[in-house]
């Protein structure tokens, strides 16, 4: 074993809080990517010139 | 903004260290507190770019704060609701600066700076707790009072235009995870009493205030090449001496608002979470290095090549973002 064994209480602990941060910070950009594309999904609707609407809507 | 920053770190530090305790729950509250306060951050950051509540958060967090700070419940409590108030505080305080802040760095650099302060005064001297105690309620008082007057004009939704170019962004926030890095593996080598310990939380002030002042005179590229790379000497070739310890740790904090707002400038519409994330990020990279430095001897040669990338990292971002916008950089 290449470390003390009573460093690995401490480097257990470390771990658990990177995992939490990490956690946290993957969470809040996954957050801002969904915001993101709902975004410009609306926009793309909003910019789509009337005859396609007007096809869709005789289609269906 | 600067003082409500001060006044809640401040209180937020010295509540946990008055109460103090027995080492394992003392530890437990302290860490709490600051996961708490820093990884909060980028969420909260979300919630007011898009409500726009910064003032209520500075008001609910203030509060917060000032409640629990005398109330009789157990130190983990004290320490989870302190590290919520100030996590909120924190970014409605930023999102006002940044709002008024015309597009610089010198204010963000101020708004930031004054962070060192109320940490290392709640640090040293707990003691002042009744004085921050004091100061925060009527500090809310004025928020309270002047609430109106800190308004502004939004974009509207139909003219946002979200485009992220996502590699500049990623070399930023390593910048940010770095400086949180060799700031820890950085510490003097030579022996520390509580004047010397609070002149260190003066520089870190000093250093995070001039760096964005400086900046915005001067330009990131020159900042970073005249002001951040000298900063080498005094951390590697003198940490046992005081005054160039204290002189590089002023030059190493220049970057702290250089990187907050260039992180701003590519996750436009979001800088509320672009600042919550460098705070984040800048506490991750804090405790990869408390754990660095359980199994790896620290070197200070180290903290030269935390440096150096750091520099090449700063400068290759600023050109890719600059090139995409017309004011800052050089």
């Amino acid at each position: 074993m290449f470390l003390d064994v009573a460093v690995w209480p401490i480097l257990i602990f470390f771990g658990i809080i990177v995992i939490i941060i990490v956690a946290i910070i993957i969470a809040s950009i996954l957050i801002v990517v969904k915001i993101v594309r709902k975004h410009q999904k609306k926009q793309k609707a909003l910019n789509e010139p009337v005859d396609v609407i007007e096809d869709k809507v005789q289609n269906e | 903004m600067m003082w409500i920053h001060l006044l809640i770190d401040g209180i937020s530090v010295s509540t946990i260290f008055v109460l103090g305790g027995n080492l394992g729950t003392f530890a437990l509250a302290v860490i709490s507190y600051d996961v708490l306060a820093f990884a909060l951050q980028p969420l909260i950051g979300i919630i007011v770019d898009i409500k726009k509540i910064e003032k209520q958060l500075i008001v609910i967090g203030l509060l917060l704060a000032i409640i629990v700070s005398y109330l009789p419940i157990p130190l983990l409590a004290v320490a989870i609701v302190i590290g919520i108030a100030n996590a909120m505080v924190h970014v409605g305080g930023f999102s006002v600066t940044y709002q008024s802040s015309n597009n610089k760095m010198g204010p963000l650099g101020l708004f930031v700076s004054t962070g060192s302060i109320g940490l290392g005064l709640g640090v040293l001297f707990p003691q002042l707790r009744l004085a921050f105690f004091i100061l925060s309620i009527l500090s809310v008082g004025l928020v309270i009072f002047f609430y109106k007057k800190i308004q502004f004009e939004g974009d509207s939704k139909s003219q946002i235009k979200y485009e992220f170019d996502v590699f500049p962004i990623i070399l930023v926030l390593l910048v940010v995870l770095l400086r949180g890095f060799g700031g820890s593996i950085l510490p003097p080598l030579y022996v520390t009493t509580t004047v010397s310990s609070f002149t260190l939380y003066i520089a870190m002030f000093i250093g995070k205030a001039a760096g964005g002042l400086i900046a915005d005179k001067i330009g990131i590229t020159k900042t970073i090449l005249f002001g951040f790379v000298p900063s080498i000497v005094g951390f590697v070739l003198f940490p046992s001496s005081q005054v160039p310890y204290v002189l590089s740790l002023i030059l190493f904090n220049f970057t702290m608002a250089l990187t907050l707002y260039l992180t701003i400038r590519s996750l436009k519409y979001f800088a509320s979470f672009a600042f919550g994330l460098t705070a984040a990020l800048l506490f991750f990279g804090y405790v990869l290095a408390s754990g660095f430095k359980e199994i790896v001897i620290v070197e200070p040669w180290m903290g030269a090549i935390v440096i150096v990338a750091s520099c090449a990292m700063i400068l290759l971002a600023n050109k890719k973002i600059m090139n995409k916008t017309i004011q800052g950089g050089n």
